[in-house]
């Protein structure tokens, strides 16, 4: 299954997102392919240094990402889309109606940590963890 | 309708916001085109998706700015003889430079005022269209102008400071006697 995980800058969330959800996935033996974008980004800026140490804590390394805007390739590509927050699916509804069946959400907004302490980034971590846990099977079988 | 989809709230949202900052510059939605409305809207639109996110780029948010005040420029000065190049399809900073050079003569004071538009707000246009123009960081690229370089929040405010009194020295003043 291809998934395009999406957020605002692609520098915290949304690689941090995609290292988890190949984790989890590959726990359930699930073999998923992962991109990653953003809907208001920083061309092409490097993940931040507190997101790949928080990371690589977790034996995940992120360091190799960098933000990319959403494109028309990555969408037909996805199988599905996730939004880190409801904001970005429903721009991304508005935006590109034709994937709108695509879409999903995690059931709450992932907060941006950008320039937050590491304490911060291992909250997201762990978050999206426990998010991707819940609903892992789901999203990947459906 | 998924969980997550709100679509009419979102519209609602947006009018409201447009609305909001038309209001501090004394405007009202009728009185601008449907274009510059529409530019408005994607303007509010992209708030929606970047407010509270520190990592966001606001640059897009100052680009719908632009586009707005240009939107105007083109529906409002560029239907006046003499200034139609606004109306036309070069960049902000050329439009500045050629308006930089008209003569505000007797005759283009008169089309001015015929339309209820001050002279004197449009000498003053250049400085705040110049200033505009320059928070406008959009670069084209090989993802064909679709990386917009890093602004920020408060790149956003100015341009909105500035959108509010360029779009407010554009529209026509209300009419003698009229309420």
């Amino acid at each position: 299954m291809n998934v395009l995980i999406v957020c605002a800058g692609n520098t915290c969330r949304s690689p941090m997102a995609a290292g988890v959800l190949i984790k989890v996935a590959r726990e359930l033996g699930i073999t998923v392919s992962v991109r990653t974008a953003g809907l208001a980004h920083d061309p092409n800026t490097p993940v931040a240094a507190q997101a790949v140490e928080v990371m690589r804590e977790i034996g995940i390394d992120i360091s190799h990402d960098y933000s990319k805007p959403v494109t028309d390739a990555d969408l037909q590509w996805a199988d599905i889309v996730v939004g880190l927050q409801r904001s970005h699916l429903d721009h991304l509804a508005e935006e590109h109606p034709s994937v709108v069946g695509k879409l999903r959400y995690l059931g709450h907004d992932v907060e941006d940590p950008y320039l937050g302490s590491l304490e911060i980034y291992r909250a997201t971590r762990d978050e999206l963890d426990s998010a991707f846990r819940a609903v892992a099977k789901t999203l990947l079988t459906s | 309708m998924s969980e997550w989809q709100d679509q009419a709230g979102r519209q609602r949202w947006r009018a409201e916001y447009v609305k909001q900052f038309l209001r501090r510059y004394g405007l009202a939605p009728g009185s601008l085109s449907s274009s510059t409305l529409k530019c408005l809207d994607d303007w509010a639109r992209q708030v929606q998706l970047v407010e509270a996110q520190p990592s966001a780029n606001w640059g897009k948010v100052v680009l719908d700015l632009c586009r707005a005040v240009e939107s105007e420029l083109a529906a409002g000065l560029g239907s006046i003889a003499g200034l139609e190049f606004l109306a036309e399809g070069q960049a902000l900073g050329d439009k500045v430079r050629v308006l930089r050079q008209i003569t505000m003569d007797s005759s283009l004071k008169q089309r001015l005022q015929a339309r209820r538009i001050k002279p004197g707000a449009v000498s003053g246009l250049p400085k705040k269209l110049s200033d505009l123009a320059a928070l406008r960081r959009s670069a084209d690229s090989a993802h064909g102008g679709a990386e917009i370089r890093e602004a920020t929040q408060t790149d956003a405010r100015k341009a909105e400071d500035l959108a509010g009194r360029i779009l407010r020295d554009l529209i026509p003043t209300q009419a003698p006697g009229k309420p």
